[in-house]
């Protein structure tokens, strides 16, 4: 058993659910310039579905796609009914909704399914490929090849499709892209519904490797943001800062140690804040 | 009468748990809470009056006890331990801040959630040092008996308030309420904005720390969920529940919430979302929270009282004599400012003497504001130097520049919150007056100078926009900067208030200051600018007396032809 | 008549109001000015016609259709056209987007009718023609202000309003886009504000003077 083999490929695993995480809030941060603390519980309400659905004996694929339906239709509620109609608040008031809509739900799920972590079986059983020395689970390769996948799909989306031009416009000038005619609020809409579909989805492919507890959320907020703030808010740099994110902490838990993860992750969010005060001018007044 | 009022509530909450008034509030709920709430002013200052947004203070508020619960274990007494604890966690918070505050208020947010997140799984992870999930146990050296506790909390909740509004006492509220509302307009001001919020970030972990290692003392206990991310939300949704920025807001908030738990009985897995559900409600509906409430239902029940008319004296303060100034206070050598590809300013120079008005007028988009930018301390310049009093002003902060520069902006940026006095007090305080009165009286002074002294006990949001401006250039000229930068002060004004405004440059211009304006309002400018600049495309096309500009073909085929 | 008709208009930010009390009228075959000093409320009466920002009382009518409550984009597609001061193109996307996100706007839909719209403005603008996958944000002064034209044209506009187009430009461009807008001239409604008063005398059939968020009356 090659360690380092193992590492990657855990990296790998973990990097995909974070480079959809973050392109998500990318997605959502740029077209309404609002950090959404809510954003990883597409992730939590994508796998507690799943599993509560799969364990009261609804057929698995009917309860993975009900899960990512889940998952976007709060994304949908939170941006149509929650946010949209206070966009004058000043941002903070809606950072605070967000945390408190990310609180709810946390609490809804622990009622729902109790304290214990939760899981289903996987699409994809069966003996792992051995490659290289480590073991890939037949899911994981599902999950990293559709993780990077869609990843690169929405990047492509964007740049290619005149629906994705329309949220790129939408992010640079809402006004200026308005005045055109685009509708900037159904752009809007779907960024956000993006997100959390990409949410529910990474939850229904790496939950079975993993498993998942009401609590899921925070931690992969705060990891989505991370790998979004690397990638300096940008779709494609997302990818590759969920990507690098994964591997550290892939790296990190195999030499280490599994309890370090969050410690390490935050020291490059450190690193992160340390590198971009750099670019500060000084204290309250930004230019970066 | 409000005194005699809140000695009464005070009393009736400090008598309350041996009443027998609400059931479940006995004297060691009441315990628990009080000290809750001590801690809670921690976040009261952080995030209720400065506004930051700090989601991991938990993570300080269980530090000091696990400090102490460490060093007791190795056998230090719980005297030395319990200061011990409180240094750390005060120590931990300044370095989160050092790395956190100067950047973006997201940065600040997540750095706290992720700095919660760690300390909980170190908790966690270390079961040798920390006793892991179950707890550390702390000494059980201080045998109060459960009056001797509750006694012990009440002080020192008592004294917590009391430092509390100790500490924003004056200048320190007015300075954190522009902080809130503008850091822009308060680093033009003079306020060190990371400094300021560096402080505050500080002094409120003090209070998380007592209060946090006074409860982990009674309850005898810590526990690593004491200290994440969710214990930092549920103190959060106290804070705001009760009322955030008020100095009651706290103890009401966690008593309140305490008592629900505990009449609730053992919550369990409900606890989670009636805190989330209470936190939502609070912030979509009450953002001012119970405090906030009840104080509407008091101004709504008692008579309107007509707020005091604050006096202001006649004449200047005595001290600020006419400062008879000379010589060049502005030189701009050459500043060239491009972002990027464009050149926003290309190659300007000019000079701004003691006592005299000097306009800079031009198109919109012509550089005008890049220009000030450049001088306020705002932008760099990619080439050039600016002179202030003959000091370059090279990577000097805005905030250092404030004594000698008064700015005024275009959208004129008062707290509209803060009574017009306090507005303008906002600069005095910067200034270095010795006292509170010295500090009002020069503000106050400057708006009667001003002959805007009625005005001084209005809330800056009653003003109408005219007046706002007027109330801009007041606070801009308090202690009779040498440097006065004036952006459209015309703006929006009625053909009265432009009569105001001109007298009162010309009394600024007689005092000795240096001014420059930008206007639009080409007469305006004609009558007062002994001196006019004409920017376009970045650069001066043309400088000189009224009469010139407005005969030189160059700036009649750029600009002119506007309005008269 | 199917042109623009504002009545008793009153908008500004939040609780401030800027303006108030504005009527006018534009036949589709007419070009006004608005002139007046910074602060007026130029600016502001703009943003609110077209429907950026929330009218506080009035009315904006575009033949019979009602715009006042609709959302700025509504506004373009019914053909209410605005080229903001600063001219805000969007700098991350090339000349060819810019102009092909117009056809989310109602007459560009059929791919023929864009197709023409696009030929006649690259026509217009044969600058913009040469540099259709250049990022917009690299272009000059001068050419952004066509693309915003450009752009504006593209929605097939029955009202084209112009902010200070000649901000900021060189006086030859500014003499090269009197040009343009006299070929405009009378194929639509045109609003214009500007500060050069002799650029609106020019191209204008009346100017209308705003001070104080008010239209004032004029000989």
């Amino acid at each position: 058993m090659n360690l380092f083999t193992q590492a990657i490929i855990s990296g790998l695993m973990t990097g995909a659910v974070y480079a959809l995480l973050a392109i998500g809030l990318v997605l959502t941060y740029r077209t309404t310039r609002l950090i959404n603390l809510a954003h990883g519980e597409t992730f939590a309400i994508g796998g507690v579905t799943a599993a509560a659905l799969i364990t009261a004996g609804v057929p698995m694929y009917g309860a993975l796609a009900s899960a990512v339906v889940a998952a976007t239709a709060f994304m949908l509620v939170l941006h149509r009914f929650v946010l949209r109609p206070r966009a004058h608040w000043p941002i903070s008031g809606l950072i605070l909704i967000t945390l408190g809509v990310a609180f709810v739900v946390r609490g809804l799920l622990l009622l729902w399914i109790g304290p214990d972590m939760v899981s289903f079986s996987r699409l994809f059983a069966g003996p792992p490929i051995r490659l290289l020395g480590g073991a890939l689970p037949k899911q994981g390769l599902f999950l990293i090849a559709l993780g990077f996948g869609l990843a690169a799909a929405v990047a492509l989306f964007l740049g290619l499709t005149r629906k994705g031009k329309e949220l790129l416009a939408t992010a640079e000038n809402a006004d200026a892209s308005q005045l055109l005619g685009v509708n900037v609020e159904a752009v809007r809409l779907l960024a956000y519904g993006i997100a959390g579909a990409l949410g529910g989805i990474s939850a229904v492919i790496l939950v079975p490797l993993i498993s998942v507890d009401f609590q899921a959320g925070l931690s992969m907020t705060l990891r989505g943001f991370i790998a979004a703030a690397i990638a300096g808010m940008s779709p494609v740099g997302a990818i590759l800062a969920g990507l690098g994110l994964g591997l550290l902490e892939g790296l990190v838990t195999t030499y280490i140690g599994a309890l370090s993860q969050d410690p390490i992750v935050f020291f490059a969010l450190i690193c992160l804040a340390v590198w971009q005060s750099r670019k500060i001018r000084f204290g309250g007044v930004r230019r970066a | 009468m409000k005194t005699a009022l809140l000695i009464i509530a005070a009393a009736l909450y400090a008598a309350s748990p041996y009443l027998g008034v609400l059931p479940g509030w006995t004297p060691s709920v009441a315990t628990v809470a009080t000290f809750i709430a001590l801690s809670l002013i921690g976040m009261n200052l952080i995030f209720g009056v400065a506004g930051m947004l700090a989601f991991g203070q938990a993570a300080i508020v269980a530090l000091p006890g696990y400090v102490a619960g460490m060093l007791e274990a190795s056998g230090m007494p719980a005297a030395a331990a319990i200061p011990a604890g409180i240094l750390a966690a005060v120590a931990a918070a300044r370095i989160v801040g050092e790395i956190f505050i100067r950047l973006p208020g997201t940065y600040f947010a997540i750095g706290t959630l992720g700095f919660a997140f760690v300390m909980e799984g170190v908790a966690r992870a270390f079961p040798s040092t920390t006793g892991g999930a179950s707890g550390l146990m702390l000494s059980r050296e201080i045998v109060l008996g459960e009056l001797g506790w509750y006694v012990l909390a009440l002080a020192t909740l008592a004294a917590g308030i009391a430092c509390y509004v100790w500490f924003l006492r004056g200048s320190m509220l007015r300075t954190l309420r522009q902080v809130r509302h503008d850091e822009l307009a308060a680093e033009v001001l003079g306020i060190d904005v990371v400094r300021t919020k560096l402080r505050v970030f500080t002094v409120g972990s003090v209070f998380s720390a007592v209060g946090g290692v006074f409860l982990a003392h009674y309850v005898g206990v810590v526990v690593p969920d004491s200290a994440g991310v969710i214990r930092s939300l549920e103190q959060l949704a106290m804070v705001i529940i009760g009322g955030a920025g008020s100095a009651a807001g706290p103890l009401v908030g966690a008593a309140l919430v305490q008592w629900l738990f505990v009449a609730a009985g053992e919550a369990g897995r409900f606890e989670v979302l009636v805190y989330g559900a209470g936190f939502l409600l609070a912030v979509l509906f009450a953002p001012e929270g119970i405090v906030g409430l009840v104080r509407r239902g008091w101004a709504g029940l008692a008579p309107a009282r007509k707020a005091a008319p604050i006096s202001v004296p006649a004449t200047p303060v005595p001290g600020v004599a006419a400062v008879r100034r000379s010589g060049i206070c502005l030189k701009v050598e050459s500043v060239a400012k491009n972002f990027g590809g464009l050149q926003a300013v290309d190659n300007v120079s000019l000079e701004v003497p003691f006592g005299v008005i000097v306009a800079l007028i031009g198109p919109n988009g012509a550089g005008k504001t890049t220009l000030y930018n450049i001088l306020s301390g705002i932008e760099e310049p990619s080439s050039g130097r600016v002179l202030i009093e003959d000091s370059d002003m090279a990577s000097v902060p805005p905030h250092r520049r404030a004594r000698h520069v008064g700015r005024s902006f275009q959208v004129a940026r008062l707290v509209p919150q803060m009574s017009v006095l306090e507005n303008v007090a906002v600069r005095a305080d910067q200034l270095g007056f010795t006292s509170e009165a010295a500090r009002l009286a020069a503000a106050g002074a400057q708006l009667a100078w001003f002959g805007l002294g009625e005005l001084a006990g209005r809330r800056a949001a009653e003003l109408g926009s005219g007046y706002h401006k007027l109330v801009e250039l007041a606070r801009a000229a308090v202690g009779e900067p040498a440097l006065l930068l004036l952006d459209e002060p015309a703006v929006g004004l009625a053909p009265e208030e432009i009569e105001r405004l001109c007298h009162f440059l010309t009394l600024l211009r007689e005092r000795g200051a240096a001014i420059l304006i930008v206007e639009h309002n080409v007469a305006l400018v004609a009558r007062i600018a002994e001196r006019i600049f004409v920017m376009n495309q970045g650069r001066i096309i043309a400088a000189g007396t009224g009469p010139e500009i407005m005969a030189d073909p160059k700036v009649r085929e750029a600009y002119l032809g506007a309005l008269e | 008549m199917s042109g623009l008709r504002v009545e008793g208009l009153a908008g500004g930010y939040g609780p401030l109001r800027v303006f108030a009390g504005v009527s006018f009228e534009v036949g589709p075959e007419n070009t006004i000015g608005i002139l007046g000093p910074n602060g007026a409320g130029k600016t502001t009466l703009l943003k609110t016609v077209v429907g950026l920002l929330p009218a506080m009382a009035g009315q904006v009518r575009l033949g019979d259709l009602d715009l006042t409550r609709e959302p700025a984009y509504a506004h373009a597609r019914a053909g209410i056209a605005l080229v903001p001061e600063g001219r805000q193109i969007l700098a991350t996307l090339t000349v060819r987007d810019n102009l092909a996100l117009t056809r989310a706007a109602g007459p560009g839909r059929d791919p023929a009718v864009f197709k023409t719209q696009f030929d006649e403005v690259m026509r217009l603008f044969p600058r913009l023609a040469e540099r259709l996958d250049q990022q917009a944000g690299s272009l000059s002064g001068g050419e952004q202000q066509m693309l915003a034209i450009a752009r504006a044209l593209m929605i097939r506009p029955r009202v084209l309003m112009l902010d200070e187009p000649t901000q900021g430009l060189a006086p030859v461009i500014i003499r090269g886009l009197a040009d343009t807008l006299s070929a405009l001239k009378g194929r639509f409604a045109i609003i214009l504000i500007e500060q050069n008063r002799a650029f609106l005398e020019r191209l204008t059939d009346q100017v209308l003077v705003m001070r104080n968020g008010r239209i004032e009356p004029r000989a």
